[in-house]
């Protein structure tokens, strides 16, 4: 895998807040930040506002990353904290789906999934149901073990592996009516 | 179930690994807007710029002001000649001109060191004086003078020739300190005509006639003549471009300017500009990285020496090395350089040692060389996969229209020195990407020091 770096005079301007630096630091990092945000969003714009957001605390706070790892994992993971900080604004004003409907699981077959393309597996994995959505971005595709989702969230370990548990059925469900819609056809 | 499920996870993250879809262009300018704009656009600092240039030629007037003019002396259409009932003119020794007590004031003639000649003074009035008319060179009278008086005449003509060697406070003086000991240009054009007779002075041939007689303000001749010009501009752009810094160009050029028509001029000239523009590009390699140290077993031997055999590891230290692949930004700056002709028309006024000028006209540009910054050797043992400078090329040629006022402060006879700001519109484009064709203005000053060649007619 490539790594993205970048070099100590450009890291220096960018926490003086050179514009251009910003801009093309943005560019630079911004396509792979929108994918993440595009799985823990509803719609595009709710991930264009995660993106903004995103890089306004990455530019802010750039002064605070210590070189312990590299830029992007320290952008990749404020993106994600951004993702989760809308997520819990919408569980307070209520704003989470239905979930009991997504309970019933069935199995789909690995080579189901190979054939769909990222963009089509994306519309499936933002039909899930909110909560869903992000433990399942958070712990399959990003990695966090289920106590620092539940530190994140403030939900408990369990709840974070109950509800991957159902994001997984719900997903799987769906990959389902894909192959059954193929073979259909 | 667990191994399908976890098969399953493991290929949707694979297909997110390269997920990397295009952000719509407001996300940008909502970031843009939130951060706002902390440093200085370049339209402010024009604006400062020439804020501050105002203000520092404004005081400067106004201390220049306290000093008596060649407009103050011009208004007098008298003088007092001081002079005694003699067959002969008297003449009065200057005293010495680098005494301390001496004021240096317009109201004293320049005359050479050791030279003597009549004081025209207001301020002495030791015996009768008697008044007469100004004379200008070509005042009738002055031909018609009786013999005994010509040398007064001819005295008289010296020093009231204020185009010639008007008394004035120069830039390094102060009314109240010596011009003189402060006058670097004065002393030179003394040094040149230096002579104690007036018949024997150099004045210089191809005098340009006053436009005037004495009491008038305008000091420009009517013939017809040549100025050539140092210039020194410094140029900035008023409007940004999208990941390039545009920084300031300078500019050296000389420019023979020819007047005509009392108010006209015509410039032209060659310039060498120097322009550069500050980016990034994008460097993709792999470089062979030491990872770590390990010891590593040669050898093992027993030390047999008890009664149970012990084995002993003989480890040596081992590097291991690997191939890292990186991706990021990197700083480069493309320099430029132009040659730069510019045609200008435009008009002069005269007002005290002022002149005043507006002009306009092309300014045509030619790229005669370029360095770009090229930063894929700048790491050793390192394989580049990808080095792409993301800085916009430029064109070959540009045409600007300029458009401008100056103004000009007489130093001496035939030195002045000049400011100018001017305004600058690119006609064709500076870069070659399509991206970036851009019509954008410019702003300039530019500081001239500028040498009166020989009129012609």
């Amino acid at each position: 895998m490539t790594k993205m770096e970048f070099d100590k005079p450009f890291i220096r301007k960018l926490i003086k807040h050179d514009r251009d630096a910003q801009k093309a630091f943005y560019k630079q990092l911004a396509p792979k930040m929108y994918g993440i945000c595009l799985r823990f969003a509803s719609d595009r714009d709710e991930a264009d506002d995660i993106l903004q957001e995103g890089f306004i605390r990455v530019f802010n706070h750039l002064k605070d990353f210590r070189g312990e790892g590299s830029l992007e994992g320290w952008v990749r993971r404020t993106m994600v904290n951004t993702a989760i900080n809308i997520y819990k604004k919408r569980i307070k004003k209520g704003i989470a789906a239905d979930i009991e409907k997504y309970e019933n699981s069935l199995s789909v077959k690995p080579r189901i999934v190979e054939k769909i393309s990222a963009d089509e597996l994306l519309e499936l994995i933002k039909e899930l149901p909110l909560g869903y959505r992000t433990i399942f971005n958070l712990s399959v595709i990003d990695g966090y073990t289920h106590k620092e989702i539940g530190l994140k969230l403030n939900i408990s370990e369990n709840t974070s592996k109950s509800q991957l548990s159902r994001a997984r059925t719900a997903l799987q469900k769906k990959l389902q009516s894909i192959k059954d819609k193929e073979n259909l056809d | 179930m667990i191994n399908k499920q976890e098969h399953i996870e493991q290929i949707i993250r694979e297909k997110f690994n390269d997920f990397a879809p295009i952000p719509s262009g407001k996300v940008w300018a909502g970031i843009e807007k939130d951060l706002g704009n902390n440093a200085f656009s370049y339209y402010r600092r024009v604006i400062l710029l020439m804020t501050a240039v105002a203000c520092v030629a404004f005081v400067w007037f106004m201390l220049q002001k306290d000093a008596t003019s060649i407009q103050t002396h011009q208004d007098h259409t008298s003088f007092s000649i001081e002079t005694t009932n003699t067959a002969e003119p008297t003449v009065v020794e200057l005293p010495d001109p680098k005494a301390d007590d001496q004021i240096g004031t317009a109201d004293e003639a320049m005359v050479e060191d050791d030279a003597t000649a009549a004081v025209i003074s207001q301020a002495v009035d030791v015996k009768e004086t008697v008044e007469k008319k100004a004379v200008s060179p070509n005042h009738p009278a002055s031909l018609t003078t009786p013999q005994k008086d010509v040398q007064t005449n001819v005295q008289t003509k010296l020093l009231a020739l204020p185009n010639v060697y008007p008394p004035r406070t120069h830039i390094f003086s102060v009314s109240t300190m010596p011009a003189r000991s402060f006058s670097l240009i004065t002393d030179f054009e003394q040094f040149l005509k230096h002579s104690k007779d007036a018949a024997h002075l150099n004045l210089p041939p191809n005098l340009p006639e006053a436009a005037t007689l004495p009491g008038e303000t305008s000091n420009i001749p009517l013939a017809s003549y040549l100025k050539m010009g140092l210039y020194y501009s410094p140029e900035y752009r008023l409007q940004q471009m999208d990941s390039v810094q545009l920084s300031a160009t300078y500019t050296i050029s000389a420019e023979p300017s020819f007047f005509f028509k009392k108010h006209w001029f015509v410039r032209t000239g060659l310039g060498l500009s120097f322009s550069k523009d500050v980016g990034f590009a994008q460097l993709d390699r792999s470089s062979y990285e030491m990872l770590g140290v390990y010891d590593d077993v040669y050898e093992v031997t027993f030390d047999t020496s008890g009664n149970t055999p012990i084995p002993i590891y003989h480890t040596q230290p081992t590097e291991v090395w690997d191939s890292v692949r990186k991706n990021g930004l990197v700083e480069v700056t493309n320099h430029y350089q132009y040659i730069q002709l510019p045609l200008l028309l435009g008009a002069h006024w005269g007002w005290h040692n002022f002149e005043l000028s507006v002009y306009a006209g092309p300014a045509f540009n030619f790229l005669v060389g370029q360095n770009m910054d090229d930063l894929s050797n700048h790491e050793q043992h390192a394989t580049v996969h990808l080095y792409e400078n993301k800085l916009p090329g430029r064109e070959n040629t540009h045409i600007q229209l300029w458009a401008g006022a100056g103004i000009e402060y007489r130093l001496g006879y035939r030195f002045s020195i000049a400011a100018e700001p001017n305004f600058r519109y690119q006609l064709s484009t500076v870069y070659s990407d399509p991206d970036m064709k851009k019509a954008n203005s410019l702003f300039a000053i530019r500081f001239g020091l500028i040498y009166q060649l020989s009129n012609s007619r």
